[in-house]
């Protein structure tokens, strides 16, 4: 029998039956190099099961992570919700307007074991943030007008001196009484006696 | 003129009597009234006194609308630079107002040449009993009758008028017996001072007195402000209090489309404030006062810059935040302060103050009802 070759993989990856396995454990019997070759396929593939496992391990992670900062969620609300608009604004449906479309789907996609976790969280529409940004402007912009306007207690108001006597008047006519014409000319208005 | 030369006999009289032992520092006609019963401390409106009181005074009310007479008012007036006077002429016609004309006086016959004395606003307030102003008194005030006297040789039937909250007397009234026709009026301050007395004399009953009543020189505004009106102008920003002070409800307010040279800059508003004994007028237009008001001084009593033209600082006026107050009235000073420090003016502005200012200034700017 010649040495291994590729039975060794065979071998190694429990891909033989039962002659083809013995007569290759016969072969390993006699031949040190193949039982070498043997050792380091085996040392081999167990290195590369283990490099396996640890890649499925950091996706689980990741996902887990994703699902607990909402981040899932969010991106697939914001996905969707771009996406919409894209299509109201190009006429085209489904294409992203961002890269975060993708990243959003990736992320949904790696945590898709967290559904209803991701169910628990509002969806933030992009009207929200419009109304939100719009409605913030408005007050900056009314408070700022109020802080503007209210800065000058002098507004440019006509001058006004008071028209005392015809106010005068006016009070006396509240009260009851309405002064009669002059009899004569000539005739004094009042008395103010023992005024300092 | 014999009636007048009376008058001037009874001023100097009311001038030179002691003061009365209510009244410490002042002087005045109250000699007389000794013999009436000192009033209670705290009046109460559920005594038979008060209801006769309070009987004797809308009888009074009706009187002033509905009868007809003549006669000299004299009017004393303790300010806070000394005693003044003024004599008026009056003629009442049954349902009309009252018409007032100055009195010439043995004084005055004596200065003929001399410029005329310094008008004093609102000393010469005629003395009546309206119905609006009976209402306003009856709610602040309890009227009791306090006893019968004798004035200018009518009997009369004095009637004591008490401030519900402390019973302080605020007024004494002296109602002729027949008529029931007011005789002679005290108003007493917060501190139950007396300020003000008005007295007739020379009293005559009958339309037949009043031949020779002259005609009327002016005429009340016309432009009554309902509650809706007012409504309209608060909605406008037009600062329109509805009281100013305790007992100072607002009882009348009269819009005025200002057509004369001097007020020419635009509409009037008078708003007339009063407790039943006293009226106050605050006179409110848009604009600011100029810097120079001649025949004005510059005051800075009440805690703000106001400006007065007479010496008692009984018209004032000044301006804030767009619109200029003018505040005239016969109230007690003590009440005109309330008011005046009721109504707004300007202070330095802090952010929320120049803020709020703002705002109301941006609503008035786009409010369709301005």
């Amino acid at each position: 029998m010649t040495h291994g070759g590729q039975r060794l993989s065979a071998l190694i990856d429990g891909e033989l039956d039962g002659e083809g396995r013995d007569r290759v454990l016969v072969h390993l019997a006699k031949c040190e190099a193949c039982r070498s070759e043997a050792v380091a396929l085996r040392t081999l593939k167990r290195r590369m099961h283990a490099l396996g496992g640890e890649t499925q391990a950091d996706s689980a992670l990741t996902g887990r992570l994703m699902g607990l900062a909402g981040l899932s969620a969010g991106l697939d609300g914001l996905s969707a919700g771009l996406d919409g608009l894209s299509a109201g604004l190009d006429g085209r449906g489904g294409v992203p307007l961002t890269p975060w479309s993708a990243m959003a789907s990736s992320a949904s996609s790696a945590s898709s074991g967290h559904s209803a976790t991701r169910a628990a969280w509002p969806e933030v529409r992009p009207a929200w943030f419009l109304f939100g940004g719009a409605l913030t402007i408005f007050l900056a912009g009314l408070g700022t007008a109020a802080f503007m306007a209210g800065g000058s207690p002098q507004q440019p108001e006509p001058r006004v001196t008071p028209a005392v006597d015809v106010f005068v008047l006016q009070h006396d006519l509240v009260t009851g009484e309405i002064p009669a014409a002059p009899p004569s000319p000539g005739i004094s208005q009042r008395s103010t006696p023992h005024r300092p | 003129m014999i009636g007048l030369l009376g008058a001037c006999a009874v001023l100097v009289v009311l001038m030179e009597a002691p003061g009365s032992p209510g009244v410490p520092g002042k002087s005045g006609p109250v000699v007389r009234y000794r013999r009436l019963a000192p009033a209670a401390a705290r009046p109460s409106a559920s005594t038979p006194a008060a209801a006769v009181g309070a009987r004797l005074m809308s009888e009074a009310a009706a009187a002033c609308g509905s009868v007809a007479y003549r006669g000299t008012q004299i009017a004393v007036w303790w300010g806070s630079t000394g005693e003044s006077a003024s004599f008026l002429e009056v003629w009442h016609r049954p349902g009309g107002a009252i018409l007032a004309q100055p009195a010439r006086t043995a004084a005055d016959s004596s200065d003929e040449g001399q410029p005329a004395a310094v008008v004093t606003p609102d000393q010469d307030q005629v003395m009546t009993v309206t119905a609006p102003l009976l209402a306003l008194m009856r709610a602040n005030y309890v009227l009791t009758y306090s006893g019968r006297d004798v004035i200018d040789g009518r009997p009369a039937q004095v009637v004591e008028v008490r401030r519900r909250s402390d019973g302080g007397l605020a007024a004494r009234f002296w109602l002729d017996t027949a008529t029931k026709l007011p005789l002679q009026r005290e108003l007493f301050d917060g501190k139950s001072a007396i300020f003000s007395l008005d007295d007739f004399t020379g009293l005559r009953i009958g339309a037949g007195q009043l031949r020779g009543m002259p005609a009327a020189d002016a005429h009340p505004w016309t432009g009554q402000l309902s509650a809706v009106g007012l409504a309209a102008l608060r909605a406008a920003g037009w600062p329109l209090p509805r009281g100013l002070a305790s007992g100072l409800a607002l009882f009348q307010a009269t819009e005025f489309q200002a057509t004369e040279t001097s007020i020419k800059s635009g509409k009037v508003v008078e708003l007339s404030y009063s407790d039943g004994l006293s009226v106050i007028s605050v006179f409110l237009q848009r604009g600011e006062l100029p810097q120079r008001l001649p025949g004005w001084r510059r005051m800075t009593a009440r805690g703000s810059k106001v400006y007065a033209t007479d010496p008692d600082d009984r018209s004032l006026a000044w301006s804030s935040d767009g619109f200029v107050y003018t505040v005239i009235s016969g109230a007690p000073n003590a009440a005109i302060d309330q008011a005046v420090l009721r109504l707004p003016h300007d202070s330095p502005a802090g952010f929320w103050d120049r803020m709020s200012r703002g705002f109301r200034r941006i609503v008035s700017w786009v409010n369709p009802f301005r």
